[in-house]
């Protein structure tokens, strides 16, 4: 649905029903801290900023009938190649199940999960830290650049 | 809580829903010619990356955590990849009036 939807609109819609369905799937597997953060930083910001961002650009490709180029088939067989190969690697490997089934996965609470953030996977913590700063940094440089410019065009005109 | 008898969900269960929507995202991103759609896909593929290291993790070693803290780290890089993406967008559609991925040559050589 998020791939078949005609206005872009309606697709990033559909991407909010299905970063809930993964949420649920992170909830099925006992890992509710990260269903949490799913919801919030997925569906609470990813999706925003795209719709905003749609707003802003007021595209008029979503509304054309022609949304796709013409490498459909190709495209199609890429993916289903992938998938298949995907599927024979994952049921011919054999790995080390630990845990049988899902009934048996335990809980993991938040304290075990920040005591694990932050002991073992404290630098790592760090650099994210510094990499969201950079990117927080260069998406504002990047989108205001052209705004000053527009901004002297208009102090020129006024003069 | 307790799944009832019949429904015993193994790790292949979520592994296979994970290369299904890898590819749905794979197909979206080969086929889309809207720059935003195409983000919209590589959300999707980010997702399954996300379902196949939570399982893991679940299946896998129940009492490291590991596969959880790189799920955490990939969201946080997929947020800021969403962010500046999303502005090399806006400043291109400045100056091009386009958000079509055929018609944006600017690095053609």
């Amino acid at each position: 649905m998020v791939i078949t939807a005609k206005h872009i609109l309606h697709s990033s819609f559909y991407l909010i029903a299905s970063l809930l369905c993964v949420a649920m799937f992170f909830i099925m597997l006992r890992a509710e801290y990260l269903a949490a953060v799913q919801i919030l930083v997925y569906i609470g910001s990813i999706v925003v900023l795209i719709i905003f961002a749609l707003m802003l650009t007021r595209t008029k490709v979503g509304d054309e009938t022609n949304i796709s180029n013409n490498q459909k088939i190709f495209a199609a067989f890429t993916a289903m190649i992938l998938f298949v190969c995907l599927t024979i690697v994952f049921f011919n490997i054999n790995l080390e199940v630990k845990v049988e089934s899902i009934s048996k996965v335990s809980i993991v609470s938040v304290k075990q999960f920040a005591e694990v953030l932050f002991s073992a996977y404290t630098l790592p913590f760090e650099i994210a830290s510094l990499l969201l700063l950079a990117a927080l940094v260069g998406s504002v440089v990047l989108a205001m650049k052209e705004k000053t410019e527009e901004n002297n065009d208009n102090k020129k005109f006024t003069k | 809580m307790q799944f009832s008898a019949g429904l015993e969900l193994k790790l292949e269960y979520f592994l296979a829903i994970a290369a299904v929507l890898f590819g749905i995202g794979t197909y979206g991103v080969l086929t889309r010619r809207h720059v935003v759609h195409i983000l919209l896909s590589i959300e999707l593929m980010l997702n399954a990356v996300l379902i196949n290291l939570i399982a893991f993790s679940a299946f896998l070693t129940p009492e490291k955590l590991t596969g959880q803290m790189f799920a955490v780290f990939v969201i946080v890089v997929a947020a800021s990849e969403v962010g500046v993406g999303l502005a090399i967008i806006l400043s291109i559609y400045r100056k091009r009036k386009t958000v079509d991925v055929d018609k944006i040559n600017i690095l053609k050589g």
